[in-house]
């Protein structure tokens, strides 16, 4: 959207969009990524994103999968450039033994659900255990954290899917434990999400594995501002007095899981105590120390960070788990191919907030937009109409600008009678008969 | 290697310091905000993006003389040099003139020359010397309810007070959203508010009032008191009178200082809480408890800015205001209300006014007239009655920035002749004759006269030469003003002194020595800058109050004249007999808009920027159907526009909010602003006799009942 919004705002160029989108639905990530309790971190989408969706330069192309119902070849050949903006269709393994078993997943699975992706939309994910592990110290990681043991009430006024509304009613989930492989001070989560852990009501936290130093405590000589930050945070959070708590979110930190263990599904985490060492490059590191313990939990979540999967017909750095690219330019083992781009999570890899992809498409917008200046597109073959053509007789059910609003004002308007923004639709049949309601009525517009 | 130059940005009033740095070519490359300066003062983005509207290729760069009729909206335009289009407009002025007289000739000048000392000084010059009293300028839009009611209680026009926020530890700011438009009418450096934070730091308390959740509203600085659009007027009387009620009144100072003091405690009293409470939509008890606060404040301020002065009473509302710091004690004190140091600190009395008589009544401004302005929305009916022959319009955009865009459109064409001296071919300069090319604020030497003119908490004066030469045919319109005059065989400062002058060095020079300064001495100095010695809050006593009898004048008679206290319980019970699903109309500011000079500006045109939508909470969308993104139309008597939802929680409901500076579809000259024309919102405000503030000429902008459809 980032892409789109900038090649927009160049009024000096004559230029057309079509945004391609695999689901349905429009916004990516921030539809299915941000926490449904993160409302101001979807406002992108009212005060800009929607704006550039609604320029008539822009043709939404909705329920495409580039891959199967076109080709990136193809693509190459319809338009001057295409960029690539598939974010992370995947996720980092533990790569441990017993991975594999029922009641471990995906922190992203989980996610997913949560936020109604379609994909996910039934995922049948089992709260019945009276403790969850999370592994990772991210920002996804406090997301689920949050998500399992905040009030139902709470949820029921946010965006979150109805399927998972009713798994959480459900829950048994007393207890989330949040492993860290390193330290306190070098968690991955920010600030503001921590401090978010203070107002989630009748949850206690605690932290174990590693007394939190004193203000003055040597280790800290060097801490930046940031991690002294969290340091506070962490510490004003487990010396609250708590009575009573409804539910509790414990920080593990120096300890990494090592096996999963049960009979047919998950039931126990062998974790082992780690000591931070520096490698070569001065960086601290977590190695294994032979203590270990057997934590009971019937639901293990990694959330150790996201990764993208391979496209086909486009080369992939499977080291950093993105497309290959050279600043933005898609490149096969450091050549260059003209007109093909990339941005966000694919191109950069999982790191940022959503608006660190605003940058990022900015300088691949720039990289294109020097290429036509040097001429290095190629004119495309067949016109737009013609592309239009070949897409309805490909995919009947394509979604177009109207039918994602009639989405829109479904959800919202359902949403609306439980004082909730907005009940999504959560299976890929419900929202193309949405798509297509009272179709008939309109004639389509044609651009 | 090029060089750094220190500079300040001439948008809006804290004119903060710029580092500019320039090439070998002598090419401004960048816009950087000036840490260094003593005034502390830190650029936003608006001023350091600047470079963005002076590059831009849609600017003005030659005459240019509209080829086809003006009742086409798009012009034909061909340049012209400067000789041929001065002594055509010239001539055509001087018979005008001769056969209709001088207030025939319309003058408007826009919020930007306010910024531009000598253009400013030279626009007024050049309204005198044609003996116009038919001015029209945004003062009547933004600010000028507060220069006339200081004229009338304090006795000189200049006399409106400024917050002393550095110290005060208590702070009532009524329809002004400082961390988005800043302090207005006063010079406050840019720091994002940061001196609210102090308030709060040193234990101190602030409150604001508005129908909507202000940006400056923020768990660090302080609540939003929703009030119904409006009604502040009520409030604040409501206020003085529960003050009086509480024993808050200092009535040995009201004694000393004061005349017609009774007066204004009967008018007060006609307004307990409880009477207005349903109208303004806030419980007695809130006024009270805030009225205890004022009271036991060490001080206290009252401040209020363009959400007032627009809502049809902003000479009483300010009056008030200004009455409630002088009855608890907080007029001319630290912490209060008080009047800086200043270049000129010198306030003439107002003691004399004339008449101009058109056919739509007669009308008073002061003598002399002070920059002061008839009401710009009476421009329809003037036009189309004939009373305006020739339009000249400097550095403004009356078409989209008063109502009555349609009728002004169709009004036009009846004119004999329309010139627009402007840097961009504005909705307004694409229906004039001539299109002159004038000079940004980089292209010009100046100094902050404005803020420096008893407006800053730290006085101080700063002088910066032109960062760039005009480029091509760009010119300064203190020369375009005198030349014309000269075409006009007028008196021109180019006649007597220096035909070379373009800039009006002579006119800063002129202004500095009232300093002992010179342009040499001041460029001496660091930063260019002078900082003026403080003076005691207490000084305002001495200097400021003008009348006479050098007292503050807590009922002038011109009040009763003009019939502002009958009016205002007129429109309380019109008020009180408003539908309760009423929707109110209110204006927002938004980051990225100041004028029309930015509305072409790409970087500031995006998302919703690109449009202009209707922000409307959700309860109220709820209650008509409306979603995020709906298409609607917003009508009421004066016009009818077209625009989409923005649900936006921070409204009160029942109210609605747009932005001004928009409706740019036939702004053919401006290209970016007008690919994303949004909305003229302005074309639902009221225009004619009754749309205007009888004393102040304020025009009625914000708080104007629409009803809302789905389209
Ligand atoms: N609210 C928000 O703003 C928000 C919400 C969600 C996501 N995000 C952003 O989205 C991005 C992705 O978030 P993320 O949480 O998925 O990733 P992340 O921030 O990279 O965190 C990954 C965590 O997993 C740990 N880890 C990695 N490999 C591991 C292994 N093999 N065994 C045990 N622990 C391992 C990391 O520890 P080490 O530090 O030791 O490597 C780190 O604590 C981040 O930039 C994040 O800020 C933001
Ligand atoms: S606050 Fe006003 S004067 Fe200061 S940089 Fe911004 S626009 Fe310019």
């Amino acid at each position: 959207m980032y892409a789109a919004q900038h090649l927009l705002e160049r009024s000096d160029l004559a230029v057309e969009i079509d945004l391609y989108e695999r689901l349905p639905t429009p916004w990516g990530l921030v539809r299915a990524g941000v926490a449904p309790d993160h409302p101001e971190k979807k406002l992108v989408i009212d005060r800009q994103f929607s704006f550039a969706l609604q320029d008539s330069r822009l043709r939404y192309l909705g329920n495409v999968e580039i891959g199967r119902d076109v080709r990136p070849a193809e693509l190459a050949e319809w338009y001057d450039a295409a960029i690539y903006a598939t974010g992370a269709a995947s996720d980092t393994r533990m790569g441990i033994p017993g991975e594999e078993l029922p009641g471990c997943w995906a922190a992203r699975e989980f996610v997913s659900f949560y936020n109604g992706h379609p994909d996910f939309a039934d995922l049948k994910i089992d709260l019945q255990s009276e403790r969850a592990i999370v592994v990772g110290n991210g920002n996804v990681a406090l997301d689920v954290a949050r998500i399992l043991t905040m009030p139902v009430a709470e949820l029921e006024r946010t965006d979150i899917s109805d399927q998972a509304l009713a798994a959480l009613r459900d829950s048994r989930v007393r207890e989330v434990v949040l492993l860290g492989r390193r330290g306190h001070l070098q968690g991955a989560f920010a600030n503001p999400e921590l401090e978010e852990l203070e107002h989630i009501p009748g949850v206690e936290v605690t932290a174990e594995g590693e007394d939190l130093p004193d203000d003055d405590d040597v280790m800290l000589d060097g801490a930046d501002w940031t991690t002294r930050r969290k340091l506070d945070t962490l510490k004003r959070l487990v010396r609250r007095p708590s009575s009573n708590p409804r539910k509790r979110i414990i920080f593990r930190f120096l300890s990494s899981p090592v096996e999963i263990v049960g009979n047919g599904r998950v039931e126990q985490l062998l974790v082992a105590r780690n000591r931070l060492e520096r490698d070569a490059g001065g960086r601290l590191f977590a190695a294994a120390t032979e203590e270990q313990e057997v934590l009971q939990a019937g639901l293990v979540l990694r959330a150790i960070g996201y990764r993208g999967d391979p496209f086909p017909g486009l080369p992939f750095d499977t080291r950093r788990g993105v497309i290959a690219n050279l600043g933005g330019r898609i490149a096969d083992d450091g050549k260059v191919w003209p007109g093909a781009y990339v941005t966000g999570w694919i191109k950069r890899g999982c790191r940022g907030i959503i608006g660190s992809n605003k940058r990022c498409a900015a300088e691949t917008v720039a990289a294109l937009l020097e290429d036509r200046a040097v001429g290095r597109l190629r004119a495309p073959e067949i016109g737009r109409d013609s592309v239009l053509a070949i897409l309805r007789d490909r995919q009947p059910e394509l979604v177009r600008l109207d039918g994602w609003r009639r989405i829109d004002h479904a959800e919202r308007s359902a949403g609306r009678e439980l004082g909730r923004p907005r009940r999504k639709l959560t299976r890929t049949g419900e929202l193309l008969a949405c798509a297509a309601a009272e179709q008939g009525l309109h004639q389509e517009s044609s651009r | 290697m090029g060089k750094q130059v220190h500079s300040f940005c001439r948008i809006c009033e804290p004119t903060c310091p710029l580092i500019a740095d320039i090439d070998d070519t002598g090419k401004v490359t960048a816009l950087r905000p000036d840490s260094t300066h003593p005034s502390g003062g830190i650029a936003c983005h608006k001023g350091l993006s600047f470079l963005e509207v002076h590059n831009d290729p849609d600017r003005l760069n030659w005459p240019q003389r509209r080829l086809n009729l003006r009742t086409e909206a798009e012009g034909d335009y061909a340049q012209v040099g400067w000789d041929e289009a001065l002594a055509d407009i010239g001539g055509r002025m001087k018979s005008i003139r001769d056969e209709h007289g001088p207030n025939s000739i319309a003058v408007y000048v826009g919020n930007p020359m306010v910024f531009d000392t000598t253009g400013a000084m030279m626009a007024e010059m050049f309204k005198n010397t044609l003996g116009t009293l038919m001015r029209f300028s945004s003062n009547t839009q933004d600010t000028q309810n507060k220069v006339i009611a200081a004229g009338e209680a304090f006795g000189s026009l200049g006399s409106f007070t400024v917050p002393d926020l550095q110290n005060t530890d208590y702070l009532l700011c009524l329809g002004s959203n400082p961390r988005v438009s800043r302090w207005t009418v006063m010079s406050m450096p840019n720091d994002d508010v940061d001196v609210l934070r102090r308030i709060r730091g040193r234990g101190g308390k602030i409150r604001f009032v508005n129908p909507r959740r202000v940006e400056s509203s923020t768990e660090e600085t302080g609540p939003t008191l929703r009030i119904k659009p409006g009604t502040d007027v009520y409030f604040l009387i409501a206020l003085l009178n529960e003050i009086e009620l509480k024993g808050g009144f200092r009535e040995d100072l009201l004694q000393e200082h004061g005349i017609h003091v009774n007066e204004l405690k009967a008018f007060a009293r006609r307004y307990p809480a409880e009477r207005v409470a349903g109208v303004i939509g806030i419980p007695a008890e809130t006024v009270s408890e805030i009225a205890g606060e004022i009271i036991a404040a060490r001080s206290a301020c009252i401040f209020l800015s363009t959400g007032v002065n627009q809502s049809r009473q902003g000479v009483l509302a300010y009056h008030v205001a200004e009455m409630i710091a002088f009855a608890t004690g907080n007029l001319g004190r630290r912490g209060g209300h008080y009047k800086p140091n200043g270049l000129r600190n010198e306030f003439k009395p107002f003691d004399k006014v004339q008449e101009i008589t058109t056919s739509v009544g007669t009308f008073e401004l002061p003598d002399p007239v002070s920059y002061m302005a008839l009401p710009a929305s009476i421009l329809p009916e003037l036009i189309e009655n004939g009373d305006i022959r020739a339009f000249i319009t400097i550095g403004g955009n009356p078409l989209l920035s008063v109502g009555g865009e349609e009728r002004i459109r169709a009004a036009f064409p009846k004119l004999e002749l329309t010139v627009s001296i402007d840097i961009f071919r504005s909705a307004t300069a694409e229906m004039s004759d001539y299109v002159l090319p004038a000079t940004d604020w980089m292209e010009r030497m100046d100094i902050n006269f404005l803020s420096s003119n008893s407006m800053q908490p730290l006085p101080f004066i700063q002088f910066t030469d032109p960062l760039e030469r005009p480029a091509h045919d760009r010119r300064h319109v203190v020369w375009t003003l005198s030349r014309l005059l000269q075409e006009m065989a007028l008196p021109s400062p180019l006649l007597d002194s220096d035909p070379e002058m373009t800039d009006g060095v002579g006119l800063i020079e002129g202004l500095l020595q009232l300093r002992d300064l010179s342009i040499e001495k001041i460029t001496a100095l660091d930063h260019s800058t002078a900082l003026l010695p403080e003076e005691p809050p207490e000084a305002f006593y001495e200097k400021c109050l003008q009348h006479p009898h050098k007292k503050v004048d807590c009922c002038p008679s011109a009040f009763v004249r003009t019939r502002l206290f009958e009016r205002c319980e007129e429109i309380l019970a019109e008020l009180e007999r408003e539908p309760d699903d009423t929707l109110k109309l209110i204006s927002l500011r938004t980051r990225y808009m100041h004028n029309s000079w930015l509305a072409n500006a790409a970087k500031f045109r995006r998302g919703k920027e690109t449009t202009n939508p209707l922000n409307m909470c959700e309860a109220d969308a709820s209650a008509r159907g409306l979603f995020n993104g709906d298409v609607v139309r917003i009508s009421n008597e004066h016009g009818t526009i077209d625009s989409q939802i923005l649900v936006n929680n921070d409204l009160r409901p029942g109210v609605v909010a747009m932005s001004h500076g928009y409706g740019h579809s036939r702004s053919f000259g401006l290209r970016v602003a007008r690919q994303h024309p949004g909305a003229n919102c302005n074309i639902l405000m009221p225009t004619g006799p009754h749309s205007y503030e009888p004393l102040s000429y304020m025009s009625w902008l914000t708080a104007v009942p629409v009803s809302v459809a789905k389209l």
